[in-house]
């Protein structure tokens, strides 16, 4: 079965880059503008792989992520930031994502933080040991 | 012996103050008649001694005794006149140990009786003034004891409030600065956050389209449309970013620049009088050697009142480190030789290091603790939108000197300009200033 990535973020440059480099690599990804657009998808929770950035009008990345493991959806999540802050990394850790990036990222690190995640979902424990880039 | 009512007004008046002269007269009733008969015998012994010199009975002594006397009570006083008569009668006047008085000595004998009597009434008289005078000195001192001392209570109470409230002014004074370092410095931290946000989005999608582009470059063949899309929305991002800063420019420069023709002396006068308070709080001297003639520029008074507070400040907290002991701030203005007017403000704080000085106009740039560093930055933009130069150097001994210099008003400028003047991006090289 195809890996599918879901990548969340107001910002279309950055969401239509982010497709553009990981089809590059290979993967297969998907874009959606917010949370809310996320969830309204037909099947949110078949993605392998979860790109979320965090300041975004209505709900945050974190927000879905911690709305996500409260319905049982635990889908490996990145999150990813323009505006990095001490606080938020701690309560990004504290959530069990497996990795809290600054913008912006190289493609070293997105591709082995992606990987990551993925071999975590593999194992299917998304609470443990959180990672920060 | 009976105690006689003046003795026990005395001992009454020494009860009513322990400590005083009276109080043994009170503890020793017999002690005053005693002291009586001492007079007298004194009289007796002076006026017999005058009579074996002189040849002559003088009655001064007796009534010197009885004088004494009284002065230690009504009753000593009558003891003393008794006694005196009764000694001049039966020992000056012959025959001696007799009673009789002849009738050539009685006329010589009542006078001295009644001299006698008339000494101790004024005696007596006097003693009862005096005693009653002390009594009143006493209730009046006391009156006054207790007056001042409600006085002190008074003004330990107002010098406590007055210390309290000093105290309460000058936490405020320090509440007040932290208050308003701390709210800088959170719109600082937030306008930081705020442009790290705007500028790391495009970042963030020209790194990932440029490694994208390069992955399909590298690709055989290569895939020279998905690399030439990639490559756009490099260039379109690129683009974002520079828009991004544009508005944050944009956000400074809201109000076009309103210039008049205004006298910088004035400026000068205005932004002490806003710093006076800063200036008493700190002791620091002021001296103005500003130019005796209005010196006219064209500017905004508003921008230009931002300048020159902004290095009356700097001047100011430069001085407030400790250690600074002499504090002076000199400020001048003067027409240079080529004819621009120069503003310089001199501090005696600890001064400029060269590195300092070519760096203090840059962005965030700060010598100060806690400084954000973007005064003297602004400041410069603002003076150079003026068609002027922003400069700094060490002072002429000791401390820092900052100024600039500003074209002067043409004679005709009374109408308001929107132009921004010459762009100058380098200080001034000379750094020494326009206004020795």
């Amino acid at each position: 079965m195809e890996r599918l990535i879901s990548i969340v973020d107001d910002d279309k440059p950055v969401r239509d880059a982010l497709q553009r480099i990981l089809k590059s690599h290979g993967f297969t990804a998907d874009v959606f503008a917010s949370a809310e657009q996320f969830l309204n998808a037909p099947e949110p929770n078949r993605a392998s792989c979860l790109i979320l950035d965090v300041r975004m009008p209505g709900m945050s990345g974190l927000a879905l992520h911690d709305y996500l493991t409260a319905e049982g959806c635990r889908i490996p999540t990145i999150l990813i930031t323009a505006c990095p802050t001490d606080d938020e990394l701690t309560r990004a850790v504290a959530s069990g994502v497996v990795s809290y990036l600054p913008k912006p990222f190289s493609e070293q690190a997105l591709l082995d933080t992606v990987r990551k995640a993925l071999a975590r979902g593999g194992r299917n424990d998304p609470r443990g040991p959180a990672e920060t880039g | 012996m009976p105690v006689s009512d003046e003795a026990s007004d005395a001992a009454a008046s020494a009860h009513s103050e322990p400590g005083g002269g009276g109080s043994w007269v009170r503890r020793r009733p017999l002690v005053p008649y005693g002291l009586t008969v001492g007079f007298v015998a004194a009289a007796i012994a002076a006026a017999a001694l005058i009579q074996l010199t002189t040849d002559h009975f003088l009655a001064f002594p007796f009534y010197a005794a009885v004088v004494a006397s009284a002065w230690l009570g009504i009753g000593p006083g009558l003891v003393a006149l008794v006694l005196s008569t009764v000694v001049v009668e039966d020992i000056w006047t012959p025959p001696l140990l007799d009673w009789h008085i002849s009738l050539a000595e009685l006329p010589s004998f009542v006078a001295f009786v009644l001299c006698a009597a008339m000494s101790l009434a004024w005696s007596s008289q006097r003693h009862r003034a005096q005693r009653a005078l002390e009594t009143t000195v006493q209730q009046r001192t006391a009156d006054l004891v207790r007056a001042n001392a409600a006085l002190q209570v008074e003004i330990a109470e107002r010098e406590a409030a007055e210390q309290e409230r000093m105290q309460t002014a000058s936490a405020l004074r320090v509440a007040e600065a932290e208050l308003a370092r701390t709210l800088r410095l959170a719109t600082v931290a937030e306008l930081a956050a705020a442009i790290a946000h705007e500028i790391n989005q495009p970042l963030a999608a020209i790194v990932a389209n440029g490694a994208a582009c390069a992955r399909f470059l590298a690709r055989q063949p290569p895939m020279l449309d998905n690399a030439r899309e990639a490559a756009g929305c490099i260039v379109a991002d690129g683009h974002r970013a520079g828009d991004v800063i544009a508005r944050i420019r944009s956000l400074f420069n809201k109000e076009p620049p309103r210039r008049r023709r205004l006298d910088i002396n004035e400026v000068v006068h205005q932004v002490l009088d806003l710093s006076q308070g800063a200036i008493d709080r700190q002791h620091v001297a002021v001296q103005a050697d500003l130019a005796a003639s209005p010196l006219f520029v064209m500017g905004d008074p508003v921008q230009l009142q931002q300048v020159m507070l902004n290095l009356v400040t700097n001047a100011l907290e430069a001085m407030a480190e400790p250690g600074v002991r002499a504090r002076q701030l000199t400020v001048r203005t003067a027409v240079d030789h080529t004819g621009a007017i120069g503003v310089s403000v001199e501090d005696t704080g600890s001064g400029l290091d060269p590195e300092q000085v070519s760096r203090i106009f840059e962005e965030f740039y700060s010598t100060k603790p806690g400084g954000i560093g973007v005064g003297l930055s602004i400041s410069r933009s603002i003076v150079e939108a003026h068609g002027g130069s922003l400069w700094a150097s060490s002072g002429e001994r000791c401390g820092a000197r900052v100024g600039f210099n500003l074209p002067t008003a043409p004679a005709d400028a009374a109408r308001p300009g929107r132009d921004r003047g010459v762009i100058r991006s380098t200080p001034r090289s000379d750094c020494g200033g326009p206004c020795r």
